[in-house]
């Protein structure tokens, strides 16, 4: 495993499968049912938001999928092989930056090749130069986190989790805290980075106009037992550039994931002819 | 105003818009607001005040020279201890024993700390223990520890360690293991094992928590080094404070304490150093 990363072959995607997979919480003798049966698939190389209503289940679920909390039953299938805990080659971008305060941005963002014990080289470097300019942080990577804006030190977030080039990459509201055009600025580059480096991507997301921009397939989940409600194919031509927010399509699909996300909430099918389809 | 206008102006080429005259008032309205500048002034008048209320009390007697000595007297038992080298002697022996103390039980605090987080069982076992112990009233027990460790360096040693060993020990644990959740899962995902959770991780968080703990252990390290010289010792600073007491040399007692605070005030800025050298470590 001392292979520098620059000369690692170029990364493939992987295949996620979620089968049957349940999650109960026990807290203070109460028990929490956080996701009821829940099957999914994601198919190698593709973009799936998951988007729901608050608690109902959107990060538990990646958590699962990252190895960090085992289901009370069902299992995870990557690739073949049932998950037991972390995997190498998944990247998880949590829904706060979680940047060490004591690394500069640079050493943050190195932590990952770290802790894989992969050596520093000049290339890893220079990705992680490259990484800070797309995210509009190149003047930045002497800085520690305390100097930093929350939206920038969510941008390093970022950037870490993709300096390793994950096969898959798991990301929690990474948008989150940005203002309206810097989540258009990084959803652009979200997508140019995810276009040159193959990678399935989970992305959990609040925003239905972010979840269709940058997705192939939304899963609308429901609350209390969170589950999946529906699971919505985004037809939109790639590549996708930002104009397309402006077209006839690109509404449709909004309307038709925010019929499907007050389905949800509503906790019954308000057009169950359309659920079908 | 009139010292202000013939102030010379300070000539800063490339300063801003702005004309150095322009600036100086508000630069000066600035500083004269400022926390630190009046918290400076507060304190020199506090400090001139009780110098003056001193001199006066003693002066007109309103308070016994048995208790209170004149400044005169005790600047002058300063003057003497220097003079002849007795002080450097003593606060040589005490800040040796201070700081070998205060080493001694920041080593084992934290040895200690990093086997509870290895070990919780160890930890529920040992820890009842420990706390028992760090309430015993150590002063009370000074004549204790050393008829059990002679009369040498060790005792001395052992009842400043004791002081100190106990906040070290609870703020490093502490430290080691309140890890955020999100950073721990951070180094989960990342497939990190125990010893990199422990050096990438739990220490550099522990450093936050440990540095005010040195603050404490060192000045606890200092009164039971203190104690143990009023016990039993042929030198150090609480050796000759007790001394100047049974003689009843107050002046001396004064100056000797003013010995010990400087002392204790120099123990602070180390520490306020060290703390502006880790301060990225704050979470
Ligand atoms: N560690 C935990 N212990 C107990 N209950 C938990 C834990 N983590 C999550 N839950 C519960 O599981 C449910 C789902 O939580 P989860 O964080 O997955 O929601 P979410 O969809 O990510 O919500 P949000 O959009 O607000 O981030 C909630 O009811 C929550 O209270
Ligand atoms: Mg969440």
């Amino acid at each position: 495993m001392t292979a520098a990363l620059s000369e690692l072959p170029a990364t493939r995607a992987t295949n996620i499968s979620i089968q049957s997979v349940t999650k109960r919480y026990h807290r203070a003798g109460k028990t929490i049912h956080a996701l009821a049966e829940t099957s999914l698939e994601f198919e190698a190389g593709k973009f799936v938001s998951l988007i729901g209503p608050s608690g109902c289940g959107k990060s538990t679920l990646l958590k699962i999928m990252a190895g960090l909390e085992t289901p009370t039953s069902g299992r995870v299938v990557i690739d073949g092989k049932t998950l037991t805990g972390p995997q190498d080659g998944v990247s998880v971008a949590f829904q706060k930056p979680t940047l060490l305060p004591w690394r500069s941005v640079m050493d943050n963002l190195l932590l990952p090749i770290q802790i894989s014990g992969k050596r520093i080289d000049s290339g890893i470097k220079d990705r992680a130069q490259q990484l800070l300019k797309v995210m509009g942080l190149e003047d930045f990577s002497g800085h520690y986190p305390r100097e930093l804006s929350g939206g920038m030190e969510q941008r390093a977030a970022i950037a870490r989790s993709l300096i390793s080039r994950p096969s898959l990459l798991l990301m929690d509201e990474p948008f989150g805290a940005l203002d309206e055009f810097t989540r258009e600025d990084l959803n652009d580059e979200l997508l140019s980075l995810w276009a040159r480096e193959p990678k399935t991507l989970v992305f959990v997301t609040h925003s239905i106009s972010e979840a269709v921009f940058l997705s192939d397939q939304i899963v609308v989940m429901k609350a209390r037992p969170g589950a999946v409600h529906e699971v919505i194919d985004v037809p939109l031509a790639r590549p996708r550039h930002r104009n397309i927010r402006n077209s006839q399509e690109f509404y449709d699909l909004i309307r038709t994931v925010r019929l499907s996300l007050e389905e949800a909430k509503a906790g019954h099918d308000v057009e169950p002819n359309r659920k079908a389809s | 105003m009139s010292i202000l206008e013939k102030t010379p102006q300070i000539d800063r080429p490339g300063a801003i818009t702005t004309t150095a005259a322009d600036e100086l008032p508000t630069r000066l309205a600035l500083t004269l607001k400022s926390t630190s500048f009046r918290a400076g002034v507060i304190a020199i008048v506090l400090l001139v005040g009780g110098f003056i209320l001193w001199n006066v009390a003693t002066d007109k007697e309103w308070v016994s020279p048995l208790v209170v000595a004149p400044p005169d007297e005790v600047g002058k038992a300063l003057q003497d201890m220097f003079a002849t080298g007795a002080v450097w002697k003593n606060l040589g022996a005490t800040a040796y024993v201070t700081l070998i103390g205060f080493f001694v039980a920041t080593a084992a605090a934290l040895l200690v700390s990093f086997v509870f987080v290895f070990s919780e069982s160890l930890q529920k076992a040992i820890y009842p223990f420990l706390v028992i112990i760090q309430t015993f009233p150590k002063v009370a027990i000074a004549p204790l520890i050393i008829a059990s460790f002679g009369y040498g360096l060790l005792p001395k040693v052992v009842l400043a360690a004791l002081m100190a060993f106990f906040p070290v020990l609870v703020n490093a644990m502490v430290g080691l293991t309140n890890i955020n959740v999100d950073q721990l899962n951070l180094f989960k995902s990342m497939r990190a094992n125990t010893w990199q959770v422990l050096f990438k991780l739990r220490i550099p968080n522990a450093i936050s928590y440990i540095l005010p703990a040195l603050n404490t252990a060192l000045v606890l390290s200092l009164i039971g080094t203190i104690v143990a010289e009023f016990v039993s010792a042929r030198q150090g600073l609480g050796f000759a404070i007790q001394s100047a007491t049974q003689t009843g040399s107050v002046a001396t007692t004064y100056a000797l304490l003013i010995v010990l605070g400087v002392f204790g005030a120099m123990i602070w800025v180390v520490m306020a150093i060290l703390n502006r050298v880790f301060k990225n470590y704050k979470q």
